[in-house]
This record gives structure tokens, sequence and C-alpha cells, in this order.
């Protein structure tokens, strides 16, 4: 959004507030001084009063042949009441494309203009409806693709994380009151808080922004959904139980080892999460195939980037595990299924790079599905507690991890001895961190890239 | 007085403003008239009998590079020396000396009248005379009338004071001095915004009363460094001792029992007092939890017989003070000299200035000291000393002499006070200066000798003294650089002896001194030897090598800070346009007027938020300009 724009708050703005296509109602917001008199004239209001936040029925006019196009709800805001804080007008068209642009053209043709990205929530802050924080988080609701990250968004909304971190402001504001009365009032022989005491503090605020940081790592999951890797050796299986798991033929199956070449992928809700599957080529080390080399190549270059690698293995060959070794350097848990368990569990020690193993019998059957599925929930669902799973957006995440940084710094420095007056610097950048996140610390930086990120209508 | 007497500044007031702003103004050439009611009063020190401490030392030796005499007294009248957080980072140790209350005043009187261009004019000051906008004398309570280009109030707690031993106030600025009328009503007619502050003092008691021997004495310490870089570097009085005890059970109950007596719980009192300097009622009630509180007993000089009682300022009765007095050990048998009291007084609300100490409203009307809602000497000092130069810079048609917050505490204060203004009598603080690092007591003629020379405050002479520091300084940086200490078995135990750790491989001195745990005397144990270097320089040293990283990253945020410092807010802004802005912050803005987005977010009250909406509008308008200049050229 162009600053320019952005900045015109005088202007009437509108714009298709659902997503665009068809549906059963649409919903139009109009905002800034003149909406209710733009109202007016689109539905030929006449002389009646008009009650705000009340819901009438009326018909939306063409102005140019004088007859109505659509029949709708419309309800009137005022200033102190709206959204944006400025007097607004919200229409409930028919969600037909042909509709919302006719309304639109309408208002346009009388003066009001299509709001930029953002620019609605940009108004709510200016006028004050809006901390950065929850602005944030309508950016989340708008943007989330699945119910449990709309969940976190309101959350975020109602401010859950800003009072948390509001907490933690005021925890090091504590310390910092303390450290600043033992040097400034020195004569005074003030009882202040010990080093032990203070080094408790900071460490107790570095923990909670760890659990925090963690929240985030599972905040940004449920943005962007979870990336699993199936992998194995040739014809292990990977593509049944890819299949399996989608309820979609999406991979060939054959007897035929080194079948799947590409990466195939495909994804599933689980409790209003996204799962992202990927099947890979197998791995194997003397592959004389260029294509299939050319799929093992991409297969760990997957490696790296996912959540989660299932290592599909069928004890009753022979197992190289030393082709897998790589996977002890990743950072990513790796889970190792053991296939054809009705063949009889043989004794097969697990691999040190797997985080758990487990026997499936038929990588086609439910109970395969269920297994996967329950240990995906467990890894990514319920090891984090749900009002820790905070969102965090990148730039937060980055400050907080400074913030935490700087504590650890100061605690560091308190064991060496350092003087109270280099600590308390430390313990100032922590909490300026944190005041930033939360829209107290003043940066125009900030505000540029919340505002460039938003999208439409909200 | 003669109604044509003319002078170029007037001052009225003969306290520690007072003295530095007609000090200044005469180092400057300028005749100057101090204007005050008992001229045997000037310099006197009305409340504890000590000059510096924490972040007030600091601006002992700033008001002392500018050519004050503050601290030029201070070392001649000391008579206890103490480096305040010795033990603690060098940045924050303060220097603070217990002074011979009457040879102080006296000093300060014989300074004045040696200066060449000073005229001492006993009187009280009713009213400022203006020509239109423009302040041009004073009226005295007589009628008669002194004329000048400029003038300062320094008029302390002065102005309708009302002086509290028990629910009866009498009016008076100081114990046997009589308040300061019509002045304040005057401002407050001319449209000033002026309030009520309150202080209070505790009680004098009779050295020959007090049970010495049981209590705990404390010592000065032994090095002295002297404020002033004019001064000899030996104390030149006889030092004393100070003495501990502490208020009891019993005591607190009385006062409890009492506090239907105190002004200030029964709401005679409206003014604020001190958050930083309590009552003793005050902290009897809350701090109830506690069952003592530490008092020092001071002696107020070497002749005198007269004991300050550090930490129980009060105004209850005075029979009430016998009373509660006498529950405290050694104090048994007390005989009090004076009571303590609350002082009431008339502020001006500091927001109303400018950096430069003038009245928004009245041009050459300059207020300094407690009239300002500050408290403390050194507070005062230091505004006097800046508003006596921007007197004379604003008779000269000169633009204001302004100190930035990274330059001295000086300027901390008065941007504070003109950006933020007070609740309560305001006190300087190390941790209101965020450039606390830069801004220490060894670097202050490095930091202002420059300014102060070319300002013609001091001598140039003083030039060859900030030259030979810094270069004794960079010889020893120097040598500290390249001198080593290899890892022999005597230097390893010894490091581990300090509660350091061995060293790897050979490694510079300055690599030592860099550790935390290893000062500068630790050096001389390790084997240093490079000649003898004067303690101020090995300070200013070690500082240097071990916090040189810390300066530069907080070298790094003045930098950053520098950005908001520049971007200037346009003088006639109308802050009702801005949206987003709270009513109260419209109105705090409005008032402050502040002259950079920088000094706005220092205003309390006003929002990050509202800084942002500012920087949006700033934005807005300068692509509006452009957008408006594009339209023409089509």
């Amino acid at each position: 959004m162009s600053q320019i724009t952005k900045l015109r708050e005088h202007d009437v703005i509108c714009a298709l507030s659902t997503p665009a296509g068809v549906s059963g109602i649409a919903v139009v917001r109009v905002s800034g001084p003149g909406s209710w008199e733009l109202a007016r004239t689109i539905t030929k209001w006449g002389e009646q009063e008009i009650v705000p936040r009340q819901t009438y029925l009326r018909w939306f006019y063409d102005l140019e042949d004088g007859e109505p196009f659509d029949q709708g709800l419309i309800v009137f805001y005022q200033d102190k009441s709206s959204y944006t804080g400025q007097e607004s007008v919200e229409f409930f068209p028919h969600g037909s494309p042909v509709i919302v642009e006719r309304l639109l053209f309408q208002l346009c043709q009388k003066g009001a203009r299509i709001a930029e990205p953002g620019e609605f929530t940009f108004r709510a802050f200016l006028n004050g409806r809006l901390d950065l924080v929850q602005a944030e988080g309508v950016l989340h609701v708008i943007e989330s693709q699945s119910v449990e990250q709309a969940k976190q968004g309101l959350r975020h909304l109602r401010g859950v994380y800003s009072q948390k971190l509001s907490m933690l402001e005021q925890q090091l504001v504590r310390v910092l009151a303390h450290m600043e009365a033992d040097i400034d009032f020195a004569l005074e022989n003030l009882t202040t808080a010990s080093q032990e005491q203070l080094r408790e503090w900071m460490t107790s605020v570095a923990v909670q922004l760890d659990e925090m940081l963690q929240g985030a790592q599972k905040g940004r999951i449920l943005k962007e959904g979870v990336h699993v890797l199936l992998m194995g050796p040739p014809n292990s299986g990977n593509s049944t139980l890819l299949n399996n798991i989608l309820g979609e033929e999406k991979a060939i199956v054959s007897p035929i080892a080194g079948t799947t070449r590409d990466v195939i992928e495909g994804s599933i809700l689980i409790e209003g999460v996204r799962f992202y599957f990927y099947d890979t080529a197998g791995i194997r080390q003397n592959s004389s195939d260029e294509i299939e080399g050319v799929g093992i190549k991409k297969a760990l270059d997957l490696t790296r980037r996912v959540d989660l690698i299932f290592l599909i293995l069928n004890p009753h060959v022979d197992i190289h595990f030393s082709e897998f070794h790589f996977l002890t350097d990743l950072n990513v848990p790796v889970i190792t299924l053991f296939t054809h368990r009705d063949l009889g569990e043989r004794r097969v020690s697990t691999p040190e790079y797997s985080l758990s193993t487990h026997w499936i019998s038929n990588l086609k059957s439910d109970e395969a599905k269920a297994l996967v599925v329950g240990l995906l929930k467990e890894q990514f669902l319920t090891r984090c507690p749900r009002d820790l799973s905070l969102m965090v957006h990148v730039h937060q995440e980055a400050a907080l991890q400074k913030a935490r940084e700087h504590l650890k710094v100061a605690v560091g420095l308190m064991d060496q001895h350092v003087g109270t007056e280099i600590i308390s610097l430390e313990v100032r950048e922590a909490l300026y961190c944190i005041q930033k996140v939360l829209g107290k610390h003043f940066d125009d930086d900030i505000l540029d890239q919340i505002f460039s990120e938003f999208c439409i209508g909200k | 007085m003669m109604g044509q007497d003319h002078f170029d500044i007037i001052v009225v007031g003969g306290g520690h403003a007072g003295i530095e702003a007609v000090a200044a103004a005469d180092r400057l050439g300028k005749r100057v008239a101090l204007v005050t009611p008992d001229i045997s009063r000037i310099g006197v020190m009305s409340c504890n009998p000590a000059i510096g401490g924490l972040a007030k030392g600091h601006m002992v030796r700033e008001i002392d590079v500018l050519g004050g005499v503050m601290g030029l007294a201070a070392d001649a009248c000391c008579i206890q020396f103490k480096r305040l957080n010795a033990s603690k980072g060098p940045a924050v140790r303060g220097t603070r000396m217990q002074e011979d209350k009457d040879l102080y005043a006296r000093f300060m009187l014989n300074y004045l009248r040696a200066l060449p261009n000073v005229t001492l004019i006993q009187g009280e000051v009713k009213a400022v005379i203006l020509e239109g906008t423009r302040c041009v004398g004073v009226v005295l309570h007589d009628g008669a009338q002194i004329r000048s280009r400029a003038v300062v109030l320094t008029t302390g707690t002065f102005m309708n004071a009302i002086m509290y031993t028990g629910l009866k106030g009498e009016e008076g600025g100081r114990a046997g001095e009589k308040a300061t009328k019509g002045l304040s009503d005057q401002l407050r007619s001319l449209g000033f915004d002026v309030r009520r502050l309150k202080t209070g003092t505790p009680a004098r008691l009779d050295r020959n009363s007090i049970r010495w021997e049981i209590l705990e004495p404390q010592k000065g310490d032994d090095r002295f460094y002297p404020f002033s870089f004019r001064s000899p570097k030996q104390v030149q009085l006889p030092q004393v001792l100070c003495y501990i005890s502490r208020t009891t059970p019993e005591t607190h109950d009385i006062i409890r029992k009492n506090l239907h007596l105190s002004p200030m719980f029964q709401g005679i009192i409206e003014g604020v007092g001190p958050r930083y300097c309590p009552s003793i009622e005050d902290k009897v009630t809350r701090f109830s939890d506690r069952d003592s509180h530490l008092t020092f007993l001071e002696p107020e000089g070497l002749n005198t017989n007269s004991i300050y009682l550090q930490g129980i300022s009060t105004s209850l009765p005075a029979e009430i003070q016998d009373q509660f007095l006498r529950t405290i050990p050694g104090l048994e048998n007390v005989n009090v000299l004076r009571y303590g009291y609350a002082v009431e007084y008339d502020f001006i609300v500091p927001t109303q200035i400018f950096h430069s100490l003038e009245t928004r409203y009245i041009k050459n009307l300059f207020l300094a000291g407690q009239i300002n809602g500050t408290s403390g000497y050194e507070e005062a000092a230091a505004q006097g000393i800046l508003a006596g130069i921007n007197a004379v810079r604003a008779i000269e048609n000169k633009p204001p002499f302004i100190l930035t917050r990274d330059q001295a505490y000086m300027a901390v204060l008065v941007d504070d006070l003109v950006t933020k203004g007070t609740n309560e009598p305001y006190r300087m603080l190390t941790s209101r200066a965020e450039h606390r690092l830069v801004l220490r007591e060894d670097n202050t003629l490095d930091r202002l000798g420059e300014i102060s020379i070319k300002e013609g405050l001091v001598s140039a002479d003083l030039m060859e003294l900030i030259l030979s520091h810094r270069q004794k300084r960079e010889r020893l940086l120097m040598e500290l650089g390249t001198h080593k200490l290899t890892p022999k078995q005597w230097v390893q135990e010894m490091l581990v002896a300090k509660g350091s750790t061995p060293l790897l491989k050979a490694v510079t001195y300055e690599e030592i001194l860099r550790r935390p745990e290893i000062s500068w005397q630790d050096l001389y144990d390790l084997g240093w030897n490079e000649g003898l270097y004067e303690p101020d320089i090995a300070e200013a040293v070690e500082i240097e090598v071990k916090y040189s990283g810390y300066i530069r990253r907080q070298n790094e945020l003045i930098a950053q800070m520098k950005r908001y410092e520049e971007m200037l807010l346009p003088e006639n802004l109308d802050y009702s346009l801005v949206r987003g802005l709270s009513k109260e912050e419209v109105e705090k803005l409005s008032t402050v007027r502040p002259r950079t987005l920088a000094q706005a977010s220092r205003i309390s009250g006003v929002n990050p938020s509202a800084i942002q909406c500012l920087m949006v509008y700033l934005k807005m308008l300068g692509k509006r300009n452009y957008e408006g200049s594009r339209e023409q050229c089509i």
C-alpha cells in the first residue's frame, strides 16, 4: 500500500470484506466521514431517522437508471462504535461477484474509493481502536487457512498476548527499579533486592520468554501448517501410506522399486491444523537411473525443510541403516515405522537418529492411518499447552529472542560481578525489545511492516 | 533604590541558583544586580549540610567547568568527603561533601562581593516591570523600581510560602525569614500556571545533649577529590565524624498516635512533597511493616553545636517532636535547637519555560531553581548558571545556550523540566540520564571544557589543562596497550588470588584491566610499573578500557535517538488536526510545544502510539507539500 493513499484518512473508502467469489451473503464495508450520506443516496433512504447499529432491509439502486439491482441488509455505525473509529456503513448484498462489483462501482461513483490493503485496520489503529498487537491479530484472522489458526488470531486480538507480554514488561520494570534504586539511593540504605533475587527475577522472565518462543513456533506451525516427509528405501511403501493418509490415489504404487521419482504432495486437516505430506523417491546410494537420482536429491533437500520425517523400513529385508545416517545431523525429528509386523516383529534396534519406532502390519489399513495421525497429534498438537500457543509474528519473534539474549547476557554479567549500571543497560534493552512488540516504543519500521502485510477489507 | 539605576541583568534571590546566575553574568561582563531580602543570608544552606551526591555531584562538576562557584565553595568548606558507590561501576560514582554551613555562606558572600560587575541590593521584590511582553526590571516592596534588560527569578521556596510545625501555619519561606508576597500573584495574573509544592526539613539538635558514646560513628573517605579543577587537591578544614542511630517502635507509636496533628495528614498542606525524601510521618505510615528507620546525625559545621538529623524530616508539633526524638537511642535527653517544619510554596509549572529557561510568555524573564519545581542545591545552581548565561545571550540577541542530554546532567534536568513538567520537587537521579555511561564525573572537563572556553565562561588557559589530561590519558592507554604480562607462575597465582583466571598466553595490561574483577590498583600487584599517574587520570583510563564496548553501544543508541532529535515539529503545528491523539495528548503537546519528535516522546502522558501518529502526520505533511507542488507543475 502506498504511504500517500494510506494517509488520506478523510476519504470514504469501501471494500468487500468477505472473500471474493460466490457466497450467500457478502459484506461490503464503507468508512469515512460522509459514509452515511453515501448509503442514504444508494438506498434512496428518504427522511427516516437512522438508528445506529440497527439492521435495515433496503433496496440498493443503480443511480444511472434509477433501478434497484439487489436487496439486502444495511447497518450504520457512529464513529465511536465502528471498527475504524469513523462513521461507517456495512452493506450485506447477495454474494454474487456481479452484484458486489456493481455496489462497489456505485459507491465509487458517489465519491468513495476502494480501500488499500489494511486501510480499515490502519484507521482503526490511528483512531485508537486497536493497539499494535491487536492490529496484527486481525491480520492473522484474515489470513488464516484453518479453524485453529483463526482461533489463534482471535485470541491475539483479545489481547491475551499483550497481557502476557505486559506482565513480563512489568517484571523487568521491577528489576530495573531495584537496580536503579540501588545506584541512585546509595546513601539511603535501602533494602533493594539482592543479586540472587535479581538474578532469579531475570531468569524467570527469560524462561517465560522461552516458553512464549516455543509457543511462537507452534503458532507458526498453526499458521503455515506442518510439513511431514515420508521416506525410506525404494519400495518400502511410502506411496502406499501417503495414499492411505490422504484417502486418494495421489501416488502411483507398483511393486517396482523406484516407481516414485518426483515429490508427491497432499494435505489433510487434523484438529483444524493443516498437515502437508511429501512422498519422495526411495533413497538408495547407487541408483543408476538419472531421473531417480534427481528425485533422491530432491528428497534429501526436503529433509532440511520439513517439521517431521517418517522413515519407513521393512525389517524383513536387508536394512542399510547407514544410508540414513545423515539424519543424525538434521535438526528434524525422525520417527521410524517398521512395516510387515504380521510377518513377526524382528528384533531390530532403534536407529539412533530416531525419536521412536513403531510397528505396522499393513500400510493400507485404517490402523496405519490412525497411528500416523496419533503420532502427529502427539508431536504437534498436544505437547504445547493451548494458552501458550500464541501467534507470534516473525519480527516479534526476533524481538523476543533478542530480549531473551539480553537477559542472558545480563545474568552472565552479574555472575562476573560487572557493575549494575552496565547490567541495567542490558535489562533496559530487553525491556525495549518487549515494549517494541507491545507497540510502546516508537519505531516507524514496525508500522510500515505491519500495514504492508494487511489484506483488503480488514 | 534609585529609579534611574540601570543594570543589564537583575537576579532576584541570593540562593544557590541566584549566586550562579549573578556570577555567570559577571563573567560574561554584564552589570548585574542581585536583589535579596537579606544580604547576610546569601548562600545559606537551608536544609541538609551536604553538597553533591549521586547525579548531584556530577552537576556540581559541570557547573564548575562552566566557571561556576558551587564547587569552589564546597571544596573550601568540606568537613567530610565521600565517594558514593565506590564499590559500584565508575560511571555511577558520585562525590558528596559535607559542609561547614556558615563558612559556605560566608565564602559565597565574599565571592560575590569581590566580583567587579556585581551590585548587591537588599530588598524584597513585589513585581516585575513589563514593557509589552518584555521584562525590564523589578519593583521593590517600597515601590522603588530597578530597571534592567533582563530579569532572572530565583525565589526558591519563598513565594507565598507557609511554614508548618503542627497544624498552625505561619507565613515564611525559611526559619526566621519572611515569605515573598505578590510576585507569584502577578505571574498568575499574567497567565502563568502557578501551583503548590511542599518540602520539609528535620529538627536541629544541640550537640551537647546527645549521648555520642553509644552511637556508631561514620568516617569520610581518606582520599579527597575536589569538585573544582581550580581547587587545591587537599581538604582545607578538619574533617568530622557523622553518627548513625535508628528510630524505635516507640518512636513510630508516638508518630502514629499524633498523625492527626500533622498538617500533611490533615490535608492542610495541598502541595505535593518529594517522594524520595519523605517525612518520618510518611515513612511510618507507608512502610508500616518496618519497626525502625535509619537516621544520620550530621554536624552542621566546625564552630556550631547544631546537629542535622538526616532522614527525620517532620512537620509535627514541637512537643510531639520532643517526645518522639527522645525515643531514638542517643537522643534520650536531647535539646532541640530548631524544630523540623514543612514549607509549602508556589512554583511555576516549568513546561511554561523554554530550554533557555526564559518564560514562554514574557521575554527576557528567566526562571531558575525551586521556582521551577526542583529540589536541591545542585539542581538550583545548575539552572542558575544556565539562566545567567542565557539572560546575557538574550540581551545580546544571540541564540540561546542549550546543552543536549548526551552532554550534561544539567541538560537532562532542563529538558525534563520543560518537557515533562513535574508533580513533585524534581531531584536529579542518574537513572534519568539515558546516556549515563557517558555522563561521568571523571570526564566533565572533556565534555564541557571546550564549550565553556568558547562561551567565554572560563579562561582559555583551561585548554592547556584539558589537553594535558587528554595527552596523559592517551599515553597511559598506549602504554597499557603495549606492555605485556606473561603467564609466569607468580602472575598466574596472583590472578587466581584476585579471583581472576590464569593466562593462556601473554596479554597486554589493557586486556587484563578489561577483566571486570581486575582494578587499576591490581595492576601494580601484577607488575605494572610504568610511571605514576594522577588518580583521576588512571580512573578515567580504567573506565575507558573497561567500558569502551558499552560506551560504544550506548553511543550507537544515542545516534539512533538523534534521528528523532532531528525530526523537527513545526512551531505552529495544530495538534488537534493530528488524528489518533487523545484529548489529553493534544493538550499536553500544545502546552509543551516540543521542538523535536524525540522531545515529544519524552512528554509524560504522550503515548508511543501518539508519536507514531505524529510521525505519520509529519510524513503526510511532507507528501502533501510534495503533491501540492507537483500539481502546480502540471
